[in-house]
C-alpha cells in the first residue's frame, strides 16, 4: 500500500523520532511505514490520517501489489 | 495502536535489552558459584536448591520478555513473534532430531538446558534478520 506519510510529515517539519513519540510506535515503525515495507493495522492507520488531519484515502492509496503482511 | 502505554515502544526496547543482558549475567555468574559448590558434597535439599538457583534469573528474562511483547509497538511485535515461532520449531526439530541420534545411534548425552541456548540464539538471529528486512 503506498502512502503519503513521508511528504505529510514533511510539511510539518517533524522528525521521523517525533512524528513516533506522537503516534507512540518506533522510529524504526516510522521509517518502515514510509519506505512502504510496511502497511500499518487500520487502528494505526485511522490514527496516522488524524494526526494530520486529512482522511483516510488522502494518506494511504490502494495499491495492487500488496506489501509485506498484505492481502494476497 | 496504543495511546496509553506508559513507556514508548523504543525506550521499552532499551529497557528489555538491558533487563535480559543483566539477567543473563546473574544467571552466568550463579552457574559459575553452583557449579563449584556442587563439586563438593551437598545435602539432597541443598543439591536440589542449588541445581535450580540458575533458573531464577531466566524467570525474570520470561517476565521481561512478556512485558515487551506487550509495550512494543506492532511492528516490533510481529517481529519477535514470528522469529519466536520460527526458534521454536527449529528448536524442536533439533531436540527431536538429536534425541533420535541419542536414543537410537549411540550420540553423547546432551544436558536439556541447551534447548533455552539454542532457542535463545535463534531467536535472535531471527529477529535481526526479520528487523533487517523493514529498514
Amino acid at each position: 500500500m503506498k502512502n503519503r506519510i513521508h511528504v505529510l510529515r514533511a510539511e510539518q517539519r517533524w522528525t521521523q523520532a517525533e512524528l513516533a513519540e506522537r503516534l507512540n510506535v518506533s522510529r524504526q515503525t516510522i521509517n518502515a511505514l514510509e519506505t512502504e515495507k510496511y502497511d500499518p493495522s487500520l487502528p494505526l492507520a485511522f490514527g496516522i490520517a488524524r494526526l494530520f488531519g486529512k482522511p483516510l484515502e488522502e494518506v494511504f492509496l490502494y495499491d495492487e501489489k500488496p506489501a509485506e503482511g498484505g492481502m494476497e | 495502536m496504543n495511546n496509553k502505554l506508559p513507556i514508548s515502544p523504543d525506550a521499552a526496547k532499551k529497557r528489555y535489552q538491558w533487563q535480559v543482558l543483566i539477567a543473563m549475567i546473574i544467571y552466568m555468574v550463579v552457574v559459575f558459584i553452583c557449579v563449584k559448590l556442587l563439586k563438593h558434597p551437598q545435602p539432597a535439599a541443598v543439591r536440589i536448591t542449588l541445581a535450580l538457583l540458575p533458573a531464577l534469573p531466566v524467570v525474570w528474562v520470561m517476565w521481561s520478555v512478556i512485558w515487551y511483547l506487550r509495550v512494543a509497538d506492532e511492528l516490533q511485535r510481529r517481529v519477535h513473534l514470528e522469529s519466536l515461532s520460527i526458534a521454536a520449531g527449529a528448536t524442536a526439530f533439533i531436540s527431536l532430531t538429536y534425541g533420535l541420534l541419542e536414543n537410537l545411534a549411540g550420540f553423547p548425552m546432551v544436558s536439556a538446558a541447551w534447548g533455552f541456548v539454542i532457542l535463545d540464539l535463534i531467536w535472535g538471529a531471527t529477529a535481526c534478520i526479520l528487523f533487517r528486512r523493514y529498514k
